[in-house]
């Protein structure tokens, strides 16, 4: 067991961490229920393997690693999403308009549940851990190049979605990258 | 740099400026500090961005969420605790079960020791010591081993070749522990020496320093062979067969 993990036990990490992975855990699934699922099931899981724990400052990555692992898993056994297809980037909008409205967070929820599961994660890591783009990839165990084009595709799909006067403006869409 | 590759590096680099390499940025820099148009889609991708990260991040917390997990925890950490000391109380259990069953197996086949069986044994390890004595004899152009009186051969230590007036003869080692007496047998024949000047009474003659005693013994079958004994203690008697009394 690592010695740091062991000797903290899995209680300051729930302290310290069980409202961000909640937050992520709900953005991945989408509904409360399940979020709270997820949680309960990662910090269970996280109290199994603590000791593989070595650095307690990369206990949060460690734990979303762990969450994304048993949604993923769930995922397998229920693709209930309606997604849509990511083939196309399209190319950001020439003339946007000046100023950019609120996200309805609900929207944002819809828009993201469109999603496959390869393009939810990086988006979500993206804006709500503000994670880079090397931390999303390892994160992901992905090329950094597949994570940029993942994410540049993922942003386009919510632009369209939630901001669709801006997408009006968009030029020639970009396929194939 | 044109408005298309300046598009295409925001796509991919909107929200933080540092993924960006350095001479990129810089020609990107330059590049919207006269191009207004894409200015102004950098402007809204920063505000999209910012607008999404505080959507994204607007998810309410349930009441008492922390309890439940900690609950959550501690009933898997319990079940945990259950399930090692159930696996190292059926572990012992089993080890004590196999324990149990070899020793019973043992005792059950443990050879069971009686009179007649020792002394079988006895007699048997005494003829073994007697067919190696004989083999090794034989080996050396010598008959078998059959003095007149018979020797202890449990009391046999060592059979070995040894020096006799100056040459090689078979030789048998005695112990007698428990009189702290030692006996030498030489098997001799009267081709190789002239034995008339021991005492052919079977009786033993004393002499040396260290109380060394000499005695012929005769072969029960062939008048050529006989064995010179050199022993100490009280008598050859010590070395001899216990005859019961007739």
């Amino acid at each position: 067991m690592g010695a740091a993990g062991s000797r903290r036990g899995i209680a300051p990490l729930v302290d310290e961490h069980y409202q961000s992975l909640y937050r992520y855990a709900y953005r991945l699934s989408g509904a409360a229920a399940d979020a709270e699922d997820l949680t309960q099931e990662a910090f269970c899981k996280a109290q199994a393997q603590l000791a593989t724990l070595r650095d307690p400052d990369r206990a949060k990555p460690w734990l979303f690693s762990i969450l994304r692992n048993a949604y993923l898993h769930r995922a397998r056994t229920d693709r209930a999403h309606k997604q849509v297809s990511l083939d196309a980037v399209g190319e950001l909008a020439c003339h946007p308009p000046a100023d950019v409205p609120e996200v309805d967070p609900e929207r944002l929820q819809q828009a993201l549940n469109e999603l496959p599961e390869g393009f939810r994660t990086p988006v979500i890591l993206f804006y709500f851990e503000d994670m880079s783009y090397r931390d999303i990839a390892e994160q992901m165990d992905l090329p950094i190049g597949t994570v940029m084009s993942r994410l540049a595709r993922a942003k386009t799909h919510l632009r369209d979605r939630l901001m669709p006067a801006a997408a009006q403006g968009a030029g020639e869409v970009t396929r194939g990258l | 740099m044109d408005c298309n590759t300046a598009r295409m590096l925001i796509a991919f680099f909107g929200r933080q400026g540092s993924e960006l390499a350095p001479e990129d940025a810089a020609e990107l820099d330059a590049h919207l500090a006269g191009c207004p148009a894409c200015a102004a889609t950098v402007r809204f991708e920063r505000q999209f961005d910012d607008r999404v990260a505080k959507a994204m991040l607007a998810v309410p917390v349930p009441a008492n969420l922390k309890a439940r997990l900690l609950d959550g925890v501690a009933v898997q950490r319990g079940a945990w605790y259950r399930q090692k000391f159930y696996a190292v109380a059926g572990l012992a259990a089993a080890i004590v079960v196999t324990v149990g069953a070899i020793v019973a197996w043992q005792i059950q086949h443990a050879p069971e020791l009686t009179p007649a069986g020792i002394v079988s044994q006895e007699d048997a390890r005494a003829q073994d010591r007697a067919r190696f004595v004989d083999r090794y004899l034989r080996e050396h152009g010598r008959p078998d081993f059959r003095p007149e009186r018979p020797f202890d051969l449990n009391q046999l230590e060592l059979v070995g070749m040894g020096d006799l007036e100056g040459k090689d003869v078979p030789v048998l080692y005695f112990v007698n522990g428990p009189k702290n007496a030692r006996a030498k047998v030489y098997v001799v024949r009267d081709t190789d020496f002239n034995w008339k000047n021991l005492p052919q009474d079977g009786s033993s003659q004393p002499g040396g320093l260290f109380g060394h005693q000499v005695a012929l013994v005769r072969d029960r079958e062939r008048s050529g062979v006989a064995y010179v004994v050199v022993f100490t203690g009280a008598g050859l008697e010590l070395f001899l067969e216990e005859r019961s009394p007739a």
